[in-house]
């Protein structure tokens, strides 16, 4: 954090353009429930995302109006920030986001625009290995350590070990503890899991007839 | 250069009286030895150490990039997902992989 130690990272932006970031990735992160960046983008805009839901669960004129300055697509995001959003953490005492290291891209690439120059073309450059993140919203439904919690039971229970080490016991409470009916939903995910892996060609067929029948 | 030609010749005469037009002599450092007049020609070529070469573009960043080598990567697990090896506090990019593509074959269907 330049200049004298500030209490956020300052994302190599002037103050117009970093409010302006945050905003954007905020508002992807509503609409679409888990974005990837890198690190240090995902622990900012996690601040900020932490921040609007506790207004979503405030549930007042003035945290409504506040909410609507943030996104960028309000019409759509603030009735689901103060619908099922606030419904979803109502029991929830903070902790709304969460993020999650990744692997960087190894082909992403992106466009540089020179500066200056309005006709320029934009330049090809391969992507610079900075350390990644997934930004989550918690117990929704594109919830990563859900789901690999869930893989790791299924693959676990394939090997016939019951007995759970205790990274993932704590990652079984962390994703089932607030989550309705945490722990069913769970063991759903784990059996959609062998069904899928014992054979996703056999399934297939049966929903066809299913359907045929129905006609 | 003309005034580093000088300075011997102004150092074979210390007894003269310091006039206006000897100033510049004395203003010169006093590194360089006294040489004979007769050597101040070769007082350019020889004395001096200065590389004889350009140092290549080649040899200033190997220099440079020594010891900046990229290191071996060591914290390594195995995943509880797949089995397979990844970095230790990341997540497996096999797994994230699956997970991303059920969830749009979700959305699809």
């Amino acid at each position: 954090m330049a200049g004298g130690g500030g209490k956020y990272r300052h994302l190599g932006r002037k103050s117009s353009h970093r409010q302006a970031l945050l905003r954007n990735l905020v508002t992807s992160l509503f609409e679409n429930e888990s974005i990837t960046t890198t690190w240090a983008k995902a622990k900012e805009a996690q601040r900020l995302a932490d921040k609007l839901i506790t207004l979503g669960k405030k549930n007042s004129e003035a945290s409504r109006r506040r909410a609507l300055e943030i996104f960028y697509k309000p019409h759509s995001i603030i009735p689901k920030l103060f619908g099922p959003l606030r419904e979803r953490y109502a029991e929830r005492p903070g902790g709304y986001t969460r993020v999650l290291r990744v692997e960087p891209k190894q082909k992403y690439e992106f466009y540089s625009v020179p500066k200056g120059n309005k006709n320029a073309v934009p330049e090809r450059k391969p992507h610079d290995q900075a350390p990644s993140a997934i930004l989550e919203l918690v117990d929704g439904p594109k919830d990563m350590r859900f789901a690999m919690t869930a893989r790791t039971l299924a693959h676990q229970r394939e090997r016939g070990i019951q007995h759970l080490n205790q990274l993932t016991a704590l990652n079984v409470r962390k994703v089932t503890r607030f989550r309705k009916d945490g722990i069913e939903v769970l063991e759903n995910a784990i059996s959609k899991l062998k069904i899928s892996k014992s054979g996703p060609k056999k399934a297939e067929p049966e929903v066809k007839k299913v359907e045929a029948s129905k006609e | 250069m003309a005034m580093a030609s000088l300075s011997p010749l102004a150092r074979a005469l210390p007894q003269l009286p310091r006039f206006g037009f000897l100033s510049t002599a004395i203003a010169l450092p006093a590194i360089s030895i006294t040489v004979p007049p007769i050597l101040s020609d070769l007082w350019e070529s020889v004395l001096r150490a200065v590389p004889k070469k350009k140092t290549s573009h080649m040899k200033k960043r190997h220099r440079q990039m020594a010891g900046k080598a990229l290191k071996d990567v060591q914290g390594l697990n195995k995943c509880p997902g797949c089995g397979q090896v990844k970095r230790a506090h990341l997540l497996c990019p096999n797994c994230v992989k699956d997970i991303k593509e059920s969830w749009k074959s979700l959305q699809t269907a």
